[in-house]
Order: structure tokens, then sequence, then C-alpha cells
């Protein structure tokens, strides 16, 4: 049955193609998004464990947007002040408190900005995966630098050698190249962060205090305390990843309510394509009637047929998928707020048996008019049907 | 029997079928014409909605200052507070011609409904130009300015001393009612400042401060002198202009992509158009045949098999449109209920030149559809035509 199933579709090939291409993008495109929100959620949640803080001290303004720029390495518009270091360090609950002053030097002709972060001793605590390829661990003094591993490649340095950076006018020795992280720090350069206020006219000023807690439970009060912390306020990673999350599935909804209807277009075309068989082969399946074929047998058929084309349009479409979705992962990484650095698109088996699932839904819903009327005809209208 | 008459005849002759082709371009074509329409009324949503608020700068406590947007435009309880002295303040600095405080509370009754409590100053008047009131604003402790809906719903008369919903043993007279505004206003309840504080024991804490400045150009100035203020370490100064301009940057960032989704529902509605014509082809063989021998060109051909694919394109960009209209309520409420910072304005707006928009684009898609099916037709010598009958194809 199988075979007469594909015979029959191979028999009108245009057709069938046509049928199967629609319905191949349409689910190309579902198995992009949903793979896409997965691995979007996944990244970031990794992105913030990564991070190893409970709470982020950030200057007035969006601390969602604050938080989301300190997170990617792009440059504040506000600053703290360095008190609020210190008011956060006596605070009974807290357990590190690390200041990062971060800044951005734009290569207009690389194309790229270079992300400069300026830390302290304490960094160490909150980032415990910091870990160093090559060189020393830690700033031996205040000309030291430390590369990300992309950062390195793209300068050429290695352990020990000079580094300029004209911009800053400031003279410095590469102090070590860190492993590869998978995360934004892996092209970042890290530098003391006084020579950091230095280089960037910031003196006395943070971008963030990242804080670890001495027991999560406390978080509660310690919020409430370092709220109090004049020109600051405090955002706990949970907060941001919601509130992206939040954004995020919102646009999400929207475009795959978007593909449904592509899907369900598909399916149509599919239906078209099978009750054209249908009206043509009409002699063709009284014959088969005529010689034993039971009513059940015919929808049967019809049933394989419509369940080939659309598994057919569904594989094809998954294969459309996992070709084109490194082009779909970069055009949405530039719109996509907070896009981790990590790959987003990820397909999972659970993607892949959603889309599936579909395909066999949408073939046996599109076969089922058709193969209905296939079933309608009678032996004796064979000769009739011309 | 003319052109167009002639290619209306695939509709009688397989009525299941080209309906169904139509259906699958009218469905696209439906996505495609909400979502040109949203976009427009979201976006002309919250532009009206910053409007109607009357400010240009919005002071809120600390906290993202979206969020508290969103808070002061709809209604709800603040998570925190202001000190009301920093109004003094925000009104000393230059530039600030109008600094009207604000305390906002909201409230649920046994039916879960929800009544917003709103305490402002007299000042609040000279913002919101808009406001038709008959009656009074609320001149003593116990009077109240109720929204149109508000009154609406809860059947409150000028004059009327009533019991306020959600506040136990509280009551208060109806000095005056306001004209439907549009927005969020409309549901609201406004007391004197004072008097919403007791009600909610916060006194001498404002939720916002709504300001109004001298001169708009000199925002960036104002906004950087408010946050200079010795308070302006305390709380949040945020230019509505900027809300704007981000949550407008945000939907245009989701634009592109969800542009790209509905060609590709178009794309596909296209590729069932092309087989619908293609079988269509495929079964009229003899037709063609014959039309070719009685003298029809292949043009002519070309030209009927070419305006049966534009018309069921056609047909179906009507049906769209139509499908829309009738869905876009139920749609409405189902976007409402996904996205943040919705506003209360209708979401989809739409306009002649989105119906526009989605005809033309329907248009294009027949001509790109029907084209090679309809170029196959014509190029098939009038013999074989004939001789092939219903095999063609």
């Amino acid at each position: 049955m199988l075979l007469l199933a594909f015979r029959n579709l191979v028999r009108r090939p245009l057709r069938s193609a046509l049928a199967v291409s629609g319905l191949a993008s349409a689910v190309a495109v579902l198995a992009c998004l949903s793979a896409f929100g997965d691995g979007y959620r996944r990244a970031l949640s990794t992105e913030v464990d990564r991070m190893g803080l409970q709470m982020m001290l950030v200057p007035l303004g969006c601390p969602y947007d604050a938080a989301a720029r300190v997170l990617k390495g792009k440059t504040l518009d506000s600053s703290l002040p360095e008190s609020a270091l210190e008011e956060a360090r006596r605070d009974p609950a807290v357990a590190v408190a690390a200041p990062l002053l971060m800044a951005a030097l734009a290569r207009p002709n690389q194309g790229r900005a270079d992300m400069w972060v300026g830390l302290d001793k304490t960094a160490l605590a909150l980032k415990p995966w910091w870990r160093v390829e090559a060189g020393d661990g830690w700033f031996g003094d205040d000309n030291a630098v430390i590369l990300g591993c992309d950062a390195a490649e793209v300068e050429m340095r290695k352990p020990g050698d000079r580094f300029y950076s004209p911009e800053t006018g400031q003279e410095l020795r590469v102090a070590g190249v860190l492993e590869r992280s998978g995360t934004s720090d892996d092209s970042m350069f890290f530098v003391p962060l006084r020579t950091a206020q230095r280089m960037f006219g910031q003196t006395n000023r943070l971008t963030a205090v990242a804080i670890r807690l001495r027991d999560p439970a406390l978080l509660r009060q310690a919020r409430d305390r370092l709220q109090g912390v004049s020109g600051a306020q405090v955002v706990t990673p949970t907060e941001m990843m919601g509130t992206f999350v939040n954004l995020v599935g919102a646009v999400r909804t929207l475009l795959l309510s978007i593909v449904l209807v592509a899907v369900t277009v598909g399916v149509l075309g599919v239906f078209n394509t099978l009750l054209a068989a249908v009206v043509e082969r009409a002699n063709e399946l009284s014959v088969m009637r005529a010689i034993g074929a039971s009513r059940s047998q015919i929808v049967g058929l019809i049933t394989t047929e419509a369940l080939l084309l659309t598994g057919a349009g569904t594989a094809a479409g998954i294969v459309l998928a996992v070709v084109v979705g490194q082009g779909v992962e970069s055009m949405v990484k530039q719109f996509v707020p907070l896009a981790p650095a990590e790959p987003l698109l990820s397909l999972t088996a659970a993607t892949l048996a959603q889309c599936v699932g579909l395909g066999a839904a949408a073939g046996v819903s599109a076969g089922l008019y058709p193969a209905w009327r296939a079933s309608r005809r009678q032996p004796a209208d064979a000769s009739k049907a011309e | 029997m003319t052109w167009l008459e002639l290619s209306f005849k695939e509709w009688q002759r397989r009525p299941l079928r080209t309906s169904v082709t139509a259906t699958g371009v009218a469905i696209a074509v439906a996505a495609l014409f909400s979502l040109l329409s949203f976009q427009r009324g979201y976006r002309e949503g919250i532009r009206s909605e910053l409007d109607r608020l009357g400010a240009h700068v919005l002071v809120v406590p600390k906290g993202c200052p979206y969020d508290a947007a969103s808070i002061a435009l709809h209604g709800a309880s603040w998570p925190c507070y202001l000190k009301q002295r920093y109004l003094e303040e925000v009104r000393g600095v230059t530039g600030v011609a109008i600094a009207a405080p604000v305390f906002m509370a909201a409230v649920y009754d046994a039916d879960g409904y929800q009544t917003v409590y709103l305490g402002v100053e007299t000042n609040i008047l000279t913002l919101k130009r808009g406001w038709r009131i008959s009656g009074r604003s609320a001149e003593h402790d116990n009077e109240l300015l109720i929204g149109a809906e508000a009154a609406r719903r809860l059947g409150w008369r000028i004059g009327e001393t009533v019991r306020l919903p959600g506040l136990r043993d509280q009551s208060g007279t109806v000095a005056g009612i306001l004209a439907p505004t549009g927005g969020a206003d409309d549901t609201f309840i406004h007391l004197r400042l004072g008097a919403a504080q007791r009600l909610f024991k916060h006194t001498n804490e404002l939720t916002h401060i709504l300001v109004r400045l001298a001169d708009p150009e000199q925002l960036d100035h104002a906004v950087s002198q408010l946050r200079g203020c010795d308070a302006g370490l305390a709380m949040n100064v945020v230019p509505l202009a900027h809300v704007f301009r981000t949550i407008q940057s945000l939907v245009n960032s989701t634009r592109l992509l969800l542009g790209c989704i509905a060609l590709v529902a178009l794309l596909v509605a296209g590729t069932g158009v092309s087989n619908t014509i293609l079988m269509a082809i495929a079964e009229r063989g003899r037709d063609i045949g014959v039309l070719r021998a009685i003298g029809a060109s292949r043009g002519d051909v070309f030209r009927l098999f070419w305006l049966e694919t534009i018309q069921v394109c056609l047909s179906g960009a009507i049906a769209g449109v139509g499908m829309a209209f009738l869905a876009a309520r139920h749609l409405e409420t189902w976007v409402r209920s996904k996205l943040p910072f919705a506003p209360t304005d209708a979401l989809l707006q739409w306009q002649w030149w989105i119906v526009g928009v989605c005809v033309v684009c329907a248009i294009a898609l027949g001509c790109a559809a029907g084209f090679l099916p309809a170029w196959r037709a014509a190029h098939v010598p009038p013999t074989v035509a004939i001789r092939a009958g219903r095999g063609l194809a």
C-alpha cells in the first residue's frame, strides 16, 4: 500500500513537489522558532548562572536596560559613585561586593567595539570559572591587561606582549589570556579597576556592583536595605531574566501564531492536491473497488498518500531549518534584547517531535475529506466516470 | 463571453478546489492585514496614551521606569513610594512649569473588580487640558471626581453620597463626572491628595509626579536638572519621549521578523495557487487544444489562465480582509493578554492603505503564482493538447 501511495504521488511530480514545498517552508519557520525559544531561555539562564551573583547594584534608570548592558558589556550612560560600593560592603548580608567599570571603545574601522572591564580582586570570588589559559591568573601591576580568548585572537597577543591602546593612550602589558567560557567574557579586555577609571576618565565611578550574599535567603532584606543607597538601585538576575523571557515570549507568541497560519495554508494546499488526485483517479478507484478493495482500504490508501505528502513536507522543512538556521540566528540576534553569546538555535528532540506530530496531524486532517470522497466511489461507477 | 466571465467558469467547474485555494490566500492575507493594523495601532495607541497623560516627564520611585510608566498609565498599586518633600524640589527646578503630585492605589472588591483611586491636587486640571467635567472637581476631602466609565459601572450620579468600593466603611460625595476621554482616566476615581493619602495610610507619600515643562524643547536639560537636584538620587526621572522611543524601537525590531513570517505564509499560499492552476490546466487540456485550434493565440491562452489566477488571489484577498475584520475583536483581546505595555486604545487600527497593501500583495502573488502554469499552458501545441486530453502536465 505504501508503495502504491508513493507511486501515485510520483505520477504528478510537479504537483506533489509544490504541495510539499509549501508545507516545508512553513514547517521550517516553525522549527526555527520553537528551537529559538528553547535555546534563548536556556542560554539566558546559563549566562545568568555563570555570573555567580545574586544581586546587582546599578545606577538609576531602567534597571533591566542597565543589567542587559552590563551583561552584554555595553557602556552605561550613567554611573555609580564609589561610595555605593562601601555601603554595599558594610551591609551585614553581603558576602562579596565586586565593583565593575565597563567602557566600550568604538573601533569603527574594524566595525566593532572593544569592551574594557575594570575589576578588582573581589571579582575572582564571583567568577569561579575564571581560568587562565596562558600567563598569570591576575594582574601583576597596574599596567597589566588580561584578554578574553577571542580578544587575544583578534589582537594577536600572547602573555608578555606589549599592548598599546591608542584611544586612551595607555601602554599595557598582557598578563594572561582566559580560557574560552562561551559567554561575552571571551571578547573582553580586563584591566585593574584603577587603571580602567584612569583610562576612561571615570575617577571614583563604577558601572555596577555585583553582589553575592552570605545566604540567598537574606535576599529580600538585603534588597530593601540596599535599595536605599543613594543614586543606586538593586536588580536581581531572576527579575531580569523574567522580564526578558516575558518580552521575548510575547513576541514569540505573535510569531508562532503567524507560523501556524502558514502551516494551515500549507495544509490547505495538501488538501487540494489530494482532492484533485481523487477526482482524477475516480475511474481507477472504481476499478479498485470492483476488483475487491474495501472502502477502508481506499481510505487507508488516500490517508497514506496524505501522510507521505505531509511527512515529506515536514522532513524537508526540518532539513531547511537546519540549513538556514544559522542565517536566521544571526538575524534574530540583532533584534532580540539581551541575546546571549551562545547559539540560540538548538533543535532538540522535543522540537522535532513537535514538528513531526504537527505534520502527522496535518496529514490526517488534510486527507480526511478526500479519503472519504474516494471511498464513496461505487464499483459500478467505473465506466461512467469519463 | 468576455475574458472575465470565461475565467470565472472555473469556480463553477471546481467550486470546492477553487474556494479552498482562495481560503488559503485569504488566511495569509488576513494575517498580513492584522499584522499591519496592529503595528500601526500599537504605535498610535502608545502615543495617544502618553499624550493624554499631559506630562513631559514622569517622576517615579526607583525601579524599572517602563513598569512605572505602565502603572501610571493604566492604574495599579505601586510597590514603593516617593516622599512628598521631593515635590518641592521638583518644583524648584528651572524649566518645570507644572508639577502635579499623584497618589495612586488600586483595590479589589469582592467581585474581583479593580477600583483605582487617585489622589490629586487641583493643578492636575492644568495638565489634563482634554478633561471636560460636568459638576466640579473634588474640592473637599470627601468629594470625588469620577471617570465616565466608573460612573457608568457603579451607577453614580452627581451629588450622590456613595460608599467607596473595596474600602470598608468609607464614603464620599460625587462632585463631578468626567466626560469620556477614551483612556484609563475613565475608570479612575479622583480624590483630593490629602484624602487619598489618609485613606490608604501613606501620609506624606506620593506614587508619582507628573511634570510639564515650560518648553518641551528643553527636555534633556530639564531632565538632567531634575536628576541633579538633591532628591534626584532617590527617584527615577523618566522622560516620556524616551519611553515612547524605547517601546517604539522594540516594536520596530519585531516588525521585520513578523513581516518575514507573514511573507512565508503568503509564499505558501502562492504554491497552493500555482498547484490549483496547474491542476486546472491538466484537466482542461482538451479545452486548451480546442481553443487554440479555433484560432486563440498563445497570448490568449496565457491571458485566460493568468486572469484566473489573479482572480482567485483577489477574491482571497477580499475574503481575507473581511475575515480580519470579523476576527478583529477576538484577536485584539488575545493579543492584549500576551503583550506587555499594551495601551488602552484599540490595538488593531486599520486604514485604507493597509487594505491597499494587502490587495496589491495578493495581486502580485497571483501574477507570480500564475505565470509558470499559464506559460506552460500557452506553449503546448494544440494537437498535443487535444490528444492528451486529461493527461496533460
